[in-house]
């Protein structure tokens, strides 16, 4: 199978803080890997590194081969980001939003812009409320427009921060079921973080449990429960991590 | 299919078009605060000059002789309507009573003996406040005047009494001062401050627009960066295939688009403003005839000037918000900018250049947005050397901001520094 991230001993440092340390892994191309932790364990920075937003201090990332720190704008083409706190620009429509986003991209063979923009608007199933201002939207109509606008170029790559959180369970239900079908109908790679682990356990294919920057473990969910001999993913997180019942209550 | 720059600049137009305080702020306002402005001073004006052909004045005349009666019949003759009040009439006035006049005139009892024997007579005016605007006063200070000139009058008889035979104004008058002027090689009959004063205004009106403009413009395109960054979209915009570069020039050239259409409305705003209050005041000085008009070439090397700055100080204030993480933020450390915006149109309205002492001067060539103002007074002098100068400098400037902005866009600075307004810990921090 292709390999389509391959990072070695990734670390990023900021002034005296460590983002991430010494982090390695491998995606296959056509599978959903999901990166779970909690805040600050090194997620978002991981991501922001492979769409080429942040360098890293050393070791190095590819993308289909091509170094994200040396040519990151070839890593762009075949890259699509979806970042935890997007937005969209309030004063254009979501079919404007979505036809601004795919003039920007580079179209591949026998691809149009409107056809990329007839797919996004199929992804967003906003019915005629896709010609409404996007500052009209609800939280949960505006993140189905992301979605789909970061899935409607059939990207190589998908990297999503955080795609379904905060929203209510009926927008969370079809932004994973839309992730899913593109990887089964289309081959889209899809790299995710998440701090739900039932949704990781739903939709990825493998995980990697990040922790204060680094990466702890790495596997299926049922290698992972089975390993650890943990119900589901949040234990296994747990157990990972040799929290205890008294660091629990710490917090409290 | 249009080249990604032409997505950013649409998209650009789109979002401040549809925005109503953008939209109110620059098109909308000066086309009609202008205007207005204009129709309000000249309503104004004219409203200051029926007060003047309409005065109605109680006269309380203690008087018994004929100088009194002529100095009434004088004012009458100038416009002013008489009633006739006693003396009695004016303190009740003070404790309250109307009357419906706007002022009273008290002649003093002994006024005509004062006047035929060389004495002083008194008259005095009492001028009841009740709005406090500025017509009030007019009013006594137009009936103030008509007395000075009977005063004229009176003082003409005792000199012709004194000198028979010899002409009264020179006697007035010993040394009469001429002032005129050379313009461009030719003597004109007006003083200096009337050709100066007069090319003040009209060649000024271009620079404080521009300076207006620029502002607004700056704001605009810091707002256009500040707000990718509040609303979140900046990530995404970054992580697509389109350069750096070109989301960059996009961002610029979409508010140089907006701005062109403001520059329209703020002129066309401001000349009706201009004509309105100007028209009954133009004082005879016809500046075209002396030569003093723009010249065409004048004109295009203002307009060249005015794009340069406005494309340096939309670079500016982009480069100065990409450090901010908000619009408020980017607001607030924009008047950063607005200083050398302002200190050249300020100073320069006063003094020309050249007058001001060395270090002043070097200060003032170093900020390319003085070249605009430099412009607007050569263009009625011809010398444009200066200004070509300053347009090459100006061209050197914008391209090393446009240069530091292009890499500070292309490095992750963009996404992490940070300007901190708090001073604890230096200009610069760094958001993990």
């Amino acid at each position: 199978m292709a390999i389509a991230v391959e990072i070695s001993n990734l670390s990023k440092h900021y002034k005296n803080v460590t983002a991430l340390s010494d982090l390695s892994l491998k995606i296959n191309e056509g599978e959903i890997f999901g990166l779970i932790g909690p805040n600050g364990a090194g997620k978002s920075t991981t991501l922001k590194i492979l769409t080429t937003l942040l360098k890293p201090t050393s070791g190095n990332a590819n993308i289909f081969g091509v170094d994200v720190a040396q040519d990151p704008e070839s890593v762009r083409k075949s890259i699509s980001y979806l970042p935890e706190e997007a937005g969209s620009y309030k004063q254009l429509t979501g079919r404007e939003y979505l036809e601004f986003m795919a003039g920007l991209l580079s179209l591949q063979e026998n691809e149009t812009t409107e056809n990329i923009v007839n797919r996004g608007v199929e992804l967003a199933s906003l019915g005629s409320r896709i010609d409404d201002r996007t500052k009209e939207y609800s939280k949960g109509m505006r993140r189905k427009l992301l979605i789909a606008r970061a899935l409607m170029s059939n990207p190589r790559l998908a990297v999503l921060d955080e795609p379904a959180s905060g929203l209510d369970v009926k927008h969370a239900f079809y932004v994973r079921r839309i992730i899913k079908d593109c990887v089964k109908n289309l081959g889209t790679t899809v790299l995710l973080s998440s701090h739900n682990m039932l949704e990781v356990e739903y939709l990825c294919d493998r995980v990697g449990l990040l922790d204060e920057g680094r990466l702890l473990d790495l596997g299926t969910p049922a290698e992972l429960t089975a390993k650890y001999s943990a119900e589901n993913l949040e234990e296994v997180f747990i157990k990972a991590t040799g929290t205890t019942s008294e660091h629990l209550g710490e917090g409290i | 299919m249009p080249r990604p720059i032409f997505k950013i600049i649409k998209k650009e137009v789109l979002e401040m078009v549809r925005d109503p305080r953008l939209l109110l702020g620059m098109i909308i306002v000066p086309l009609l605060m202008f205007p207005m402005m204009g129709l309000t001073m000249s309503a104004s004006i004219s409203s200051i000059e029926d007060t003047a052909t309409s005065i109605d004045l109680g006269v309380v005349n203690m008087d018994d002789g004929s100088r009194s009666g002529e100095l009434v019949s004088f004012l009458i003759a100038r416009g002013v309507n008489d009633h006739y009040y006693s003396y009695s009439d004016i303190s009740l006035m003070v404790n309250g009573t109307e009357y419906p006049v706007d002022m009273f005139i008290l002649i003093e009892p002994d006024f005509t003996e004062s006047i035929e024997s060389n004495g002083n007579a008194t008259v005095v005016l009492i001028t009841p406040l009740k709005t406090y605007s500025i017509s009030e006063s007019i009013s006594s200070d137009i009936v103030t005047g008509y007395i000075i000139e009977y005063q004229q009058s009176i003082l003409d008889e005792r000199i012709a009494t004194a000198f028979p035979g010899q002409d009264v104004s020179s006697i007035i008058t010993p040394i009469t001062v001429g002032s005129l002027s050379v313009v461009k090689g030719e003597i004109v009959n007006n003083t200096p401050s009337e050709i100066t004063n007069q090319m003040m205004l009209q060649s000024l009106m271009i620079p404080m627009v521009l300076m207006i403009l620029l502002i607004m413009a700056a704001q605009l395109a810091a707002t256009s960066v500040a707000m990718e960054k509040e609303e979140k979209t900046l990530e995404t915009l970054l992580t697509t295939p389109v350069p750096r570069s070109t989301i960059l020039f996009g961002k610029i050239a979409g508010v140089v688009v907006i701005s062109a259409v403001a520059v329209v409305a703020y002129v066309v705003g401001f000349s009706f403003y201009m004509s309105s209050i100007m028209g009954a005041e133009s004082a005879g000085i016809d500046l075209t005839s002396m030569g003093l008009v723009p010249s065409t070439t004048g004109l295009v090397i203002l307009l060249a000037t005015l794009f340069l700055s406005m494309v340096s100080a939309l670079s500016l204030s982009v480069l100065v918000a990409s450090f901010t993480e908000d619009v408020r933020s980017a607001q607030a450390i924009l008047g950063v900018i607005y200083v050398p915006i302002l200190i050249p149109a300020i100073v320069l309205m006063l003094v020309a250049i050249s007058q001001l002492p060395g270090i002043a001067q070097t200060a003032m060539l170093a900020i390319p947005f003085t070249y605009p103002v430099l412009a607007s007074k050569s263009m009625y002098t011809g010398d444009f050397s200066l200004v070509l100068f300053g347009m090459i400098y100006q061209i050197i400037f914008t391209v090393i901001i446009i240069y530091v902005a292009s890499w500070f866009f292309s490095s992750e600075k963009i996404m992490t520094a940070r300007l901190s307004l708090k001073g604890s810990k230096g200009i610069f921090s760094k958001k993990l």
